[in-house]
């Protein structure tokens, strides 16, 4: 068994994996430390040859692309990614209805449910907790504002690390989708989520400003599924 | 040219410093084109990579972790990665390579640990030289499984049983 993970994870290293594999095992890296390490040590073992190439001077206008129009146009401090968000009040909306976190609403409910959901920003939930243990974060989103919104409500800290919050859709690739503020709630602007898929979303923990890589490199350590409530 | 540690400027740079991060492209980008040219020979989907691969490193740098590897090991993997999936995703015609890697032509192989190189060039010598190939080919010319097989004319499942038993015997004695 522990041979056929460093195998998975030595063949997703170097790319030899067909694309169903590759999906499915990047799936399995979200939820499955083991993999994650395996991946890790891949990495360690072979990443000393990636610097024998030799060495090719770019041209002299790459800098400049590089510089004008992608990575420091932007600040890429982490915290400053994320707005502050006054979620309070979404969260009192969340508690108080009480039915938002119990999966797809019956088909006669909604009527009763919008008159106790007053604030349109509830359209989408999600409950993130560890498994089988009570929610640790709540996880909102309105589609027609395209914000997402993040509240911890039992969250452990983390020192020296970030978690990063991860939107499965379907059976694709884990997406990145942004670092969690450390003292809070989090809201996400022009978040384009597709809702008519199954959506899953998960909190992995990374080094501090995020997965070096892009994909998940961390345990997973709360997940749960986003389920859509009536709108009224 | 002043002689910072990588390590201060990624430092510098995981603060927002963009001086710091031009400077750390000027010590960095010779050596990660040459590892993306490898992957995409065509230098217009090269640089495409290379401007993704540095708009990466800008936005991650506080996440990279000392423990882990040199700075250059980290920006260096972070260049692969980006390259293979434009790659994938482009799939710019893969300009097939017919002649075999040729382990005696690493250029200088600086900012590796010596030792780490050394026991890895070990390792790769003892595999079979088939099996030496593949590996080779798939992790620093981004060749697929499917690419692997059309080049070399074996079915897939044999480049998949070939790169299984590379992968393991390596393995087996880098760790052991």
């Amino acid at each position: 068994m522990a041979d056929d993970i460093d195998m998975l994870a030595g063949e997703y290293l170097l790319g030899t994996l067909d694309p169903t594999e590759t999906r499915a095992f990047q799936r399995r890296l979200l939820t499955d430390p083991a993999a994650v390490a395996a991946v890790a040590m891949w990495q360690d073992r072979l990443s000393p040859l990636l610097l024998t190439a030799p060495e090719a001077v770019p041209a002299a206008g790459l800098w400049a692309r590089i510089e004008g129009t992608g990575a420091s146009a932007n600040d890429n401090r982490p915290l400053r990614r994320w707005q502050v968000a006054t979620a309070a009040a979404a969260l009192v909306a969340l508690v108080s209805t009480g039915v938002a976190l119990s999966p797809r609403p019956a088909p006669v409910a909604p009527v009763q449910v919008a008159q106790q959901a007053p604030s349109p920003l509830l359209q989408s939930v999600a409950a993130l907790s560890e498994q089988g243990s009570k929610p640790a974060l709540i996880v909102t989103y309105d589609p027609t504002k395209r914000v997402m919104r993040v509240m911890p409500v039992n969250v452990a800290p983390r020192p020296g690390h970030s978690l990063e919050l991860w939107v499965i859709a379907g059976k694709a690739a884990p997406k990145s989708i942004g670092l969690m503020r450390e003292d809070g709630a989090t809201a996400l602007e022009k978040m384009a989520l597709d809702m008519r898929q199954d959506l899953t979303i998960a909190v992995t923990v990374e080094p501090k400003g995020g997965s070096p890589t892009g994909l998940a490199t961390g345990p997973v350590i709360y997940s749960g599924p986003m389920v859509s409530l009536p709108t009224s | 040219m002043t002689s910072e540690d990588l390590p201060d400027l990624l430092l510098a740079v995981a603060e927002g410093d963009r001086a710091a991060f031009a400077r750390f492209y000027q010590r960095t980008s010779a050596k990660l084109f040459g590892i993306v040219l490898r992957i995409l020979p065509e230098r217009s989907f090269a640089e495409d990579a290379m401007q993704e691969a540095y708009a990466k490193i800008w936005r991650n740098a506080a996440g990279y972790d000392a423990q882990r590897g040199s700075p250059i090991t980290w920006a260096a993997t972070i260049a692969r990665n980006v390259a293979i999936d434009l790659r994938r995703r482009e799939h710019p015609a893969g300009r097939t390579r017919v002649e075999d890697f040729d382990f005696d032509a690493l250029g200088d192989p600086s900012g590796a640990s010596a030792e780490q190189l050394a026991a890895l060039r070990i390792c790769l010598d003892r595999l079979d030289p088939e099996q030496r190939a593949l590996i080779l080919a798939a992790y620093l010319n981004g060749e697929s499984r499917e690419e692997l097989s059309e080049r070399l004319g074996h079915p897939t499942g044999t480049i998949k049983s070939w790169l299984h038993r590379g992968l393991a015997r390596l393995k087996g004695c880098l760790d052991g």
